[in-house]
């Protein structure tokens, strides 16, 4: 007999599944950062030479960053979320809600700014939680859990801020309005947050058993990772960063409304994408998701300076989700 | 029974371990002593109950009754992790790992090093590196695990589950999923361990490993303990003894007087999971093809049925050569393909009966374009009472049935198509024996209207009841050809292992091979 004379050769290393992408594509998603950051780089090139006047100058940068800085922390709230291999489609309805709370608690309550602050932080974990226990605990798929909260977060948002607040005082409006070394304060919120969660999910062994969790539940759970537990603090974590979005968002605009948060879930998840996240779970950092979003805040600002109607805009957003997405199933794509 | 005055003292020992399911008795009081220092393979045919003991010990799910002894004392688990923190690692087929992580940070997974409070990843790569170099394995722990091939994938996995240093480690099916050479590797490795005091439990059911790599041998049939013995003492008939040996399901017809060829397919490859597979149908038969999981049996039907590519061969059907390269032609053609997986592939689970079985004949219950619900209704009534699907009504979803019922639906929404040719792939897996009787009385039917047959089983008695010749694969080759009449569960399960891994020893085989 003459067994297995050539079945049984090792397959080389370079060798893939069908249908998988080449080593280069692979190695390319692998390093999505440099690649994001090469396209940046380009897109700049581009547009310097397309807009020089509109397009290369500070005030321009300065206000791409600011319309990003507040949904950053939505994206960054949905990468951890997307690690674990979940989603919620209630931060914006959490966002919109933490507002409105605020802005209620800012005019007609006699608390101070902390304790307005605390209330509304614990409001927001506590929609987190929800979200949370009955994903992790019950078991109830995460897309139908949060479509259903988002509803509901939505109407008590609704319900509690009526025509909508404005006029807030001056010592909550410096939160979101105030300029440090000529940048606004919501671009610094982010520089911060996202430098210190970027450390967390890349170091912090807490953190990384988000990885383990969305990656490998039964793994996860054969390693004394309590899966439960973990995917419970991603969704608080989520909501705590969405409570952030909502509160700043409040302080810059002088004024809380319930429209605010609305499809930001959507938007983060393009960004998180784009950033080399895995929607499948178990893969993607901070820094590559915040430069998706970093991409996505200049592809808008492109579209105004060449004209594009607003609507259209919705459609480029929709179309580089597709793509990337395409491109993450293509690359990813095991057995 | 036990291996008493033997070298190795005993790390781990189930004691009349009993555990059934819902319909099942998996086990039936089975007592083993796994030893350092040895390879202990468990083997039996699907079903036996190999896989169940494994949970149990593992902690993966409690026994009803028995005692598992770690070291001597009684022990009672609850968790995976609790057996794993204990010193009992196990290894299943499937992968555990993060592919996108780094194989440093899946072999720390859940316990990494730190400092500060921050994740030491100098620490994890130099612990990394030191588990990998213990195991002689020449890996670069900061390599992401999707990088690396399947076997060296499962080697990072091994090494996961040695980096904890357990006592015993437990292999589930490890050569289910990398090559033969590959497999070689795998066992080198594990002789290295087992003479580093490790005792190894080794789950298979490719007898040709077996005679490789165990030093003892223990064999379970239908949940029930057949005994312990030495490796070197024993042989491939002595197993195959001890493995065999359930009952027919029904006593089997006399063969039909066999028709023209109207199949045959010579040197089929698909470049992957089989080779030169060469076989022919006759008009008017039932032809089992027998084999163990992962024989390559599924994916030559599914490549002629238009499922998969092929890379090279030569296919006539009814006479002509053909080349089918879509489902679409190949029901057109006349051939039917009913899969192995019928929740995935074969049923709609949330829709009605009567809407499965017209699934694959919408256009014979048409009326101009749209859907005919009287037709649909009439055929769907006729294959129930055909069929004797019990269900209170056609209207009823498929997923209320029970599997034997869900599987007459599959089978009737075939018939409905009429198909010259049927594979039917491991037709009663799940399915209580009443159910059985019915599904193999229904094949005869279908064959005697005209319809020859083609059955994938595992299940040695099924394809003993009712083929009337068979074709065994073994390692995605065809091992042999035997009369229905002639054959034997002996005769089927050693060509079986006909082809052993290169470099095994070559025993001789039982039965005729």
């Amino acid at each position: 007999m003459t067994a297995g004379q050539q079945a049984g050769a090792i397959r080389p290393a370079a060798s893939r599944p069908p249908g998988a992408a080449p080593a280069v594509l692979r190695r390319l998603a692998r390093n999505r950062v440099a690649v994001l950051l090469l396209i940046l780089a380009l897109y700049n090139l581009v547009f310097a030479v397309l807009r020089p006047a509109s397009f290369l100058s500070l005030d321009n940068y300065l206000s791409i960053l600011v319309n990003m800085s507040i949904e950053s922390f939505i994206v960054i709230g949905i990468t951890i979320l997307l690690v674990t291999g979940n989603l919620d489609l209630s931060l914006g309805a959490n966002m919109a809600l933490s507002g409105i709370l605020c802005g209620l608690l800012i005019k007609y309550s006699h608390l101070g700014l902390g304790e307005i602050l605390a209330v509304t932080l614990v409001a927001s974990i506590a929609m987190g939680a929800v979200n949370g226990y009955v994903i992790a605990y019950v078991g109830v798929n995460p897309i139908i859990t949060t479509l259903a909260t988002a509803f509901a977060y939505q109407g008590v948002a609704v319900w509690l801020a009526g025509p909508g607040f404005t006029d807030f005082p001056d010592y909550f409006k410096v939160y979101g309005q105030s300029r440090w070394l000529g940048v606004q304060g919501p671009v610094w919120y982010m520089l911060g947050i996202t430098a210190l969660f970027h450390l967390l999910l890349s170091n912090a062994p807490f953190f990384r058993n988000f990885y383990f969790v969305g990656g490998s539940k039964r793994g996860a759970a054969m390693s004394g990772i309590p899966v439960a537990r973990t995917v419970f603090s991603a969704f608080v974590i989520a909501a705590v960063l969405a409570n952030l979005a909502g509160v700043v968002t409040a302080s810059r605009f002088n004024s809380s409304m319930t429209s605010i948060g609305t499809g930001v879930e959507l938007r983060a998840v393009t960004a998180a994408v784009i950033g080399g996240v895995a929607f499948t779970g178990g893969s993607g950092t901070i820094l590559g998701a915040v430069l998706g979003a970093l991409f996505l805040a200049f592809v808008n600002n492109g579209l105004i300076l060449l004209g594009v109607e607003p609507s259209w805009q919705n459609v480029v957003v929709g179309i580089i989700l597709i793509l990337s997405i395409v491109i993450d199933v293509a690359t990813r794509r095991r057995r | 029974m036990g291996a008493a005055g033997e070298p190795g003292r005993v790390v781990l020992s189930a004691r009349d371990i009993e555990k059934s399911f819902p319909g099942v008795k998996a086990l039936k009081g089975v007592s083993v002593d796994f030893r350092a220092g040895q390879i202990h393979a468990v083997c039996g045919e699907n079903g036996a109950g190999k896989s169940t003991l494994m949970h149990v010990l593992a902690g993966a799910y409690p026994a009803d009754s028995g005692t598992i002894l770690y070291e001597g004392k009684p022990i009672t688990l609850h968790t995976q992790h609790q057996a794993n923190t204990l010193g009992i690692a196990i290894v299943y087929q499937e992968r555990s790992l993060v592919p996108g992580l780094t194989v440093g940070e899946n072999i720390f997974a859940g316990r990494q090093p730190r400092r500060l409070g921050l994740v030491d990843w100098r620490a994890v790569e130099r612990g990394a590196r030191q588990t990998l170099a213990q195991l002689g394995l020449e890996i670069d722990p900061r390599q992401l695990v999707v990088e690396l091939p399947a076997a060296l994938q499962q080697m990072v996995e091994i090494a996961k589950a040695l980096s904890v240093n357990p006592r015993v480690l437990i292999l589930d099916e490890p050569t289910a999923t990398v090559t033969q050479r590959e497999s070689e590797v795998l066992f080198g490795l594990l002789r290295r361990l087992r003479d580093g005091g490790l005792a190894i439990v080794y789950i298979s059911h490719r007898l040709a490993e077996i005679f490789q790599i165990a030093d003892h041998v223990t064999v379970l049939k239908d949940g029930a303990f057949m005994g312990t013995e030495e490796v070197s003492k024993v042989d491939e008939k002595w197993l195959i003894k001890r493995m065999v040996g359930r009952e027919l399901y029904v006593t089997r017809a006399p063969s039909p007087e066999a028709g023209e060829r109207i199949l045959e397919v010579e040197g089929l490859s698909d470049g992957d999971r089989f080779r030169e597979v060469g076989f022919h149908l006759r008009a008017g038969e039932i032809l089992g093809f027998s084999g163990l999981v992962g024989a390559g049996r599924t994916e030559v039907f599914q490549t002629l049925f238009g499922l998969r590519a092929r890379q090279a061969g030569r296919v006539r059907l009814f006479g002509k050569p053909v080349r089918i390269t879509s489902p679409r032609e190949a029901i057109a053609l006349g051939l039917g393909y009913l899969p192995e997986d019928r929740k995935e592939q074969g049923l709609f689970v949330e829709m009605a009966v009567c809407d499965n079985i017209v699934a694959a004949a919408l256009d014979r219950c048409r009326r101009f374009i749209e859907l005919d619900r009287k037709k649909v209704l009439r055929f769907s009534e006729e294959y129930r009472s055909r069929l004797s699907i019990a269900t209170p009504s056609v209207e009823q979803k498929v997923l209320n049935l029970s599997g034997g019922n869900q599987q007459k639906v599959v089978l009737a929404k075939w018939l409905l198509v009429n198909p010259r040719i049927l594979v039917v792939d491991e037709p009663t897996r799940g399915v209580d024996v009443g159910a059985k009787l019915e599904i193999y009385s229904i094949l005869r039917q279908l064959r005697e209207g005209g319809t020859s047959i083609v059955v994938i089983s595992s299940d040695l008695p099924e394809i003993l009841s009712i083929a009337d010749r068979i074709y065994v694969m073994c390692e995605g080759r065809i091992a042999g050809e035997i009369q229905g009449s002639a054959a034997t569960e002996e005769s089927l399960l050693s060509l079986s292992s006909r082809f052993e891994p290169p470099g095994g020893p070559a025993r001789p085989a039982g039965g005729e091979a």
